[in-house]
């Protein structure tokens, strides 16, 4: 039996609400998709959408500092939030008696939060985010490689240059005048999507948000970004980079670009990192930890983008007695030798069935298919293309995968990154 | 804005059915019917806790939980893993100090052929000399990249205040590099022989079970398992100690101090676990409990700061943690007890109870969504002993707990005077902000 597809609705103001009917468990989830990523900070660094995400929390018209998170806990739900590149989104469930609470609380933030900002609240805002960035990368062996690559994979002045994060000499800028702007251009309802996933009535829900929502105004900032850009060869200045930091032992990555999720090539790209290096059988692991002992993990990882390339990130932990340059010299052979000859069949049918997979785990929770929704409706443009969103990543010819290998893992099209242990005193 | 309905008045919802029964070789198989989860979750729980590894060979019981897996040679270990990665299934290991875990996760379908693949490797290959070797050097290779993560060398760090140096609770959990390096294909084999064994396991399966015939295909896969009788587990040696006491480890440089601050707690099958379960949750178990209101919604000093009841045999380890910035340790350290003492004289407030029953018990079907969830749990009580009758009318028992006990559980449990404090930061820059916190042992992280 084919699934129920979401009811989708469009209100007057532009905010579109997608509805699923889920009887799974007595339960809603909520999730509010706003295209307010970090893409729309101003420039360097400031990490002002993911404050902005932070700020959300802490008070609107009619609720007070703290109060949000805290009406949901003691209805026994729980409540969190997200910032990326392409937006920031924020997740609630809750019993499903519970479902008017949430919607009346994302209803006061969409449209009553600058009446909670304070300078008090953006201090402590402030400092809560340093430290999470220092307990995240700052603080972290190894955990500059992520900021690192991405810097040097999209350039300075790409909207994707800086980490959702920022950096702290801009967070540590950020004013309140600037968080006002922020929400004021960003968070409109027609800049968002709202999913409600569970044991309700969908059109006593769309009678909901229409009372609740419907009477926001809409966006005063046209959604930019309708171009998916082509991944482009890496400088050749930032190509290579070399640090030696606090760390045991050497660690060598890779990062490149690779076809957005949105276009016909971005199943094949995801295929080709998952089977060069994002299982136990993948070929690094199997060449580099299993065969050769150059190193104790090699896992390659994508950052699907849908409105610029997807990022795959190559981490190579070394052996204590291996050498950088015949981990390289190994790397090089194992990419060379699948962009030539792209995956055994079999090969195919083990990322095919781990697609598989992957696809039911990120629609396993109610939380989880309402973000999915949100994915769909905002960046796909249809949340009814999540039914058939695993048909198009099965749909992957072993020479799509080659082809993405060869075109995008070529030398100039990758930033190397080597951090060295610091000589001993 | 309205307050929300009282949890405690909703109905308690209760934890979906587990049923256990023993094959006649011994092997358990506890089983747990969710309708519609197509993806079948299987914990293979080795009950070998690792005080039961001799103690010139610790890690022995690491490597051989790795090496299961390895096969004959280069070839059959490459097999085994394309196998089950092509059936879309992950496989998983874990060694904890309870005892050892397989967690695989597989599309019900697959599910005959991944749990053949898994009871073969269970039964031991030859354990070639060369792959032992192997195991052996990553693993080494790994110890190295863990002597500089802060959060392992802080637990060790609790682990050796209360238990004593040398204690196996004391030691990474995969051993120190001085047993690892002794271990070798006999240690492996013996080892193998001593505690893999049909009687010592119990297989824990969670998903639609009916839908895939999953007991039968389980009970055929094992149920010719042959092997003598479960081996004797040890009881957990030596007694524990208790605080106050403060530990330093040195990270020059860094530019974030960790910080757990733990003492030895009741464990699950205590009478006072539901009033410290829910008195954890008022203390620091939810993003609006006391330790993050005051440490992160009031000052910032804070990500997060969280407490937990690390599971023991017979008790558990109370845990409060969380990263400040350096120059704010001594302070927050100070906040952290000045909460605790606070709790301890006027209680939690009845917004705070009424939080943490809700976190604990209305909040429950949230937590118990998946498969893996609720395999997770049972088997996180099966390796620390605790029955499974309990499970059931757990969430019932909980809810009757008052703010009055949850204060004076959380009161006992964490008292602030018998803490021990573990930091791990720039010395430099704490040292003198440790004033009246008690004697220090400074340990440095790079060697």
């Amino acid at each position: 039996m084919p699934p129920t597809p979401p009811l989708r609705h469009t209100l007057r103001n532009g905010l579109r609400l997608v509805v699923l009917h889920d009887r799974s468990l007595p339960a809603v989830a909520v999730c509010v998709w706003y295209d307010a990523g970090s893409r729309h900070d101003p420039s360097g660094g400031s990490g002002l959408a993911h404050l902005l995400e932070h700020l959300m929390f802490r008070g609107s018209s009619g609720v007070a500092a703290g109060e949000h998170t805290a009406l949901i806990e003691s209805a026994g739900g729980e409540t969190n939030a997200s910032t990326g590149f392409e937006r920031v989104l924020f997740y609630s469930t809750v019993p499903s008696r519970e479902l008017g609470l949430v919607l009346r609380l994302e209803a006061d933030r969409m449209f009553g939060l600058p009446d909670g900002f304070t300078e008090g609240e953006l201090e402590i805002q402030r400092a809560v985010v340093l430290n999470e960035r220092r307990e995240r990368y700052e603080d972290v062996p190894y955990g500059t490689v992520w900021e690192t690559v991405v810097a040097a994979t999209f350039p300075a002045g790409h909207p994707c240059h800086h980490l959702p994060i920022g950096t702290a000499a801009g967070i540590a800028r950020a004013t309140l005048a600037d968080c006002v702007s922020f929400h004021r251009r960003r968070y409109a309802s027609s800049n968002a999507v709202l999913s409600v996933v569970g044991d309700v009535d969908p059109d006593a829900v769309v009678r909901q948000v229409e009372s609740l929502f419907g009477s926001g105004p809409p966006a005063r900032d046209p959604v930019g970004y309708s171009a998916t850009a082509a991944p482009v060869p890496v400088p050749a200045s930032t190509q290579r980079i070399r640090r030696t930091q606090g760390v045991p032992v050497p660690a060598l990555s890779l990062a490149c670009q690779l076809p957005s999720a949105r276009t016909p090539a971005g199943p094949a790209a995801d295929l080709a990192v998952l089977l060069l290096g994002g299982l136990t059988s993948s070929r690094l692991h199997t060449g580099l930890v299993r065969r050769r002992q150059l190193a104790s993990s090699a896992r390659f990882t994508l950052l699907a983008l849908h409105d610029f390339p997807s990022v795959g990130i190559l981490n190579v932990r070394l052996s204590a007695d291996a050498s950088p340059a015949d981990a390289e010299t190994a790397l090089d052979g194992e990419i060379g030798s699948f962009a030539d000859a792209g995956p055994t069949s079999a090969e195919l049918r083990r990322g095919l069935a781990q697609i598989r997979r992957r696809h039911g785990d990120a629609t396993a929770t109610l939380a989880g298919r309402a973000r999915e929704l949100c994915r769909y409706e905002t960046l796909f443009g249809d949340a009814d293309m999540l039914s058939a969103a695993l048909t198009r990543s099965l749909d992957v010819s072993a020479e799509d995968v080659r082809a993405v290998a060869a075109l995008y893992l070529t030398p100039a099209h990758r930033v190397t990154f080597l951090i060295e242990p610091e000589p001993a005193r | 804005m309205t307050v929300p309905t009282d949890p405690t008045c909703a109905g308690v919802w209760e934890f979906p059915p587990v049923e256990s029964v023993h094959l006649d070789n011994g092997v358990r198989v506890v089983t747990c019917q969710r309708d519609d989860q197509d993806v079948i979750t299987i914990e293979w729980l080795i009950h070998a806790p690792l005080w039961s590894e001799p103690d010139p060979v610790r890690g022995v019981a690491g490597i051989t939980l790795s090496a299961i897996f390895e096969g004959a040679d280069e070839r059959s270990a490459l097999g085994f893993i394309e196998a089950i990665e092509g059936c879309g299934a992950t496989v998983s290991t874990g060694v904890e100090h309870l005892g050892l875990r397989i967690t695989v996760q597989v599309p019900g379908p697959y599910l005959a052929k991944v749990v053949r693949l898994v009871r073969g490797a269970l039964a031991g290959p030859p354990f070639p000399p060369s792959t032992i070797d192997r195991l052996v050097r990553a693993r080494l290779d790994a110890a190295l990249r863990e002597r500089t993560s802060p959060e392992r060398r802080m637990s060790t760090a609790l682990h050796t205040a209360l238990f004593g140096p040398g204690h196996r609770l004391s030691q990474p959990a995969h051993g120190e590099p001085d047993t690892v390096r002794a271990i070798d294909r006999a240690a492996v084999a013996a080892f193998h022989a001593e505690r893999f064994r049909p009687g010592s396991t119990t297989v824990v399966l969670v998903g639609d079970l009916r839908a895939h015939d999953a007991v039968r295909i389980v009970r055929r896969a094992c149920g010719d398992w042959d092997g003598p009788g479960p081996a004797g587990v040890p009881e957990l040696p030596g007694s524990v100690a208790d605080g106050p006491g403060v530990v330093l480890i040195d990270r020059p440089g860094a530019v974030q101090s960790r910080l757990v601050l733990g003492r030895a707690a009741p464990g699950r099958s205590h009478p006072g676990w539901d009033p410290l379960l829910i008195g954890n949750r008022c203390l620091g178990g939810s993003t609006s409990s006391r330790l993050n209101r005051v440490l992160r919604q009031s000052s910032g000093a804070t990500y997060g700061f969280v407490s937990t009841l690390l599971p023991l045999p017979g008790r558990s380890i109370a845990v409060a943690r969380g990263a400040v910035a350096a120059e704010a340790t001594g302070p927050s350290i100070r906040a952290v007890l000045d909460v605790l003492h606070q709790v301890r004289r006027d209680g939690f407030t009845d917004e705070e109870h009424r939080l943490a029953v809700a976190q604990v018990v209305t909040a429950a079907p949230l937590r118990y969504q998946t498969s893996t969830a609720v395999a997770d749990e049972i088997s996180r009580l099966l390796l620390d002993g605790t029955t499974l009758d309990r499970l059931p009318g757990s969430f019932a028992q909980a809810a009757g707990v008052t703010a009055p006990e949850a204060a004076e559980a959380v009161a006992a449990a964490f008292a602030p005077e018998r803490l021990f404090i573990v930091a791990a930061g720039d010395r430099a820059v704490l040292q003198d902000q440790f004033g009246g916190l008690g004697p220090t042992t400074v340990l440095d992280l790079r060697h």
